[in-house]
């Protein structure tokens, strides 16, 4: 199977500390960027415009910087605090394109939560099954409590591991290439007309 | 006289070769003498077959440790027990892998280290993990749909 941008597209790293439940807050922050695209209104609405709407929902109710530095992995230590800061903000901006180009032209997808599965006391899965067109996605959204409270760690679709995937790829970006490098190619990358779910690095 | 002297050392050669077996056996076994310099992780998987105790633990193909244990938890999952060298670190966002070598090779553990400067401690146990890639579960999930395209 191809790595695959399109799983980042429903499923951003969500800050969940403010509410004690991690599953109702997961709920409606999902729920906060579909709307943004498929919501009320939107379909008289320019590309612009939803893309305004997506961005400003996306600042305020995602947090990706979990999920980023443990794809990153090992690597981010051999970053500097000016690399981190800057391919923190490439990847989500590859992420906010991905999830835009990606949805538009497409019906509002279906999304149905299965029963939370809580692993000890601070870890906790929740399955869903993403209905989009004509594709079925079994995604399971990996939840821990951490200094900052509940966050998402992690996305498993169909058993494969988004953190684990692009892990891989930093991997064997970092094995020959430069943070320097890097940047460039998710600069390359922002250049692009369209991105589509087959995106890698 | 002389008899004692060369019964004592008799003794004591005797003595230096049951420790030298007894060292060889502890050794050979994967035991541990006075404490050791390796701690242990745990790590749940859905399926650990063909993880035995003394698979291979390795990280980008070079082996660091051990399996210990596999065991069935409370929850009807595997249980594996990963012996591990003092020496190596191993942050909280470590990702353990059931992998194979080659296609029909030995399964083994592969670890993934992360970057999350919060370090894994003696008894710690790693969430993130990944069973092995079932054929017969994938062949199936084309076959009837599911995964990565339409439902048939």
């Amino acid at each position: 199977m191809k790595r695959r941008l399109f799983i980042f597209l429903l499923v951003f790293g969500v800050g969940l500390n403010a509410n004690p439940d991690p599953v109702a807050e997961l709920k409606d922050s999902v729920g906060v960027a579909v709307e943004a695209l498929f919501g009320e209104g939107s379909e008289t609405k320019s590309v612009e415009e939803k893309r305004a709407a997506v961005r400003a929902a996306f600042r305020e109710n995602y947090n990706m910087d979990i999920i980023i530095r443990r794809a990153i992995g090992r690597n981010w230590r051999r970053l500097t605090e000016d690399e981190q800061v800057q391919i923190l903000e490439l990847i989500k901006e590859v992420v906010l394109k991905a999830y835009i180009d990606g949805m538009q032209g497409k019906s509002r997808p279906e999304i149905t939560y299965r029963e939370a599965v809580k692993n000890g006391e601070n870890r906790l899965e929740i399955p869903s099954v993403v209905k989009m067109e004509d594709r079925t996605v079994h995604l399971k959204y990996k939840l821990a409590r951490m200094q900052s409270g509940w966050e998402l760690y992690d996305l498993v679709a169909e058993e494969i591991s988004l953190v684990s995937n692009y892990r891989q790829q930093f991997d064997e970006h970092f094995r020959r290439g430069t943070a320097a490098e890097l940047i460039e190619k998710l600069q390359t990358l922002l250049k692009h007309e369209k991105l589509d779910h087959k995106v890698t690095l | 006289m002389k008899n004692k002297k060369i019964e004592y050392l008799v003794g004591c050669f005797v003595l230096a070769g049951l420790a030298a077996i007894l060292y060889l056996a502890i050794q050979v076994g994967g035991a541990r003498l006075l404490g050791g310099d390796s701690y242990q992780l745990k790590a749940q998987f859905s399926s650990a077959a063909g993880v035995n105790p003394g698979s291979r633990v390795e990280i980008a193909g070079v082996r660091v440790g051990t399996v210990r244990r596999v065991d069935l938890d409370e929850a009807y999952f595997a249980m594996v027990t990963l012996e591990l060298p003092n020496s190596l670190k191993l942050d909280e966002d470590t990702i353990a892998s059931v992998k194979t070598s080659g296609l029909i090779g030995d399964r083994f553990i592969d670890l993934s280290p992360g970057g999350s400067d919060f370090y894994l401690e003696d008894g710690d146990m790693i969430y993130d993990t990944e069973s092995a890639l079932d054929i017969e579960d994938l062949i199936s999930r084309f076959a009837l749909g599911g995964i990565d395209g339409e439902e048939k």
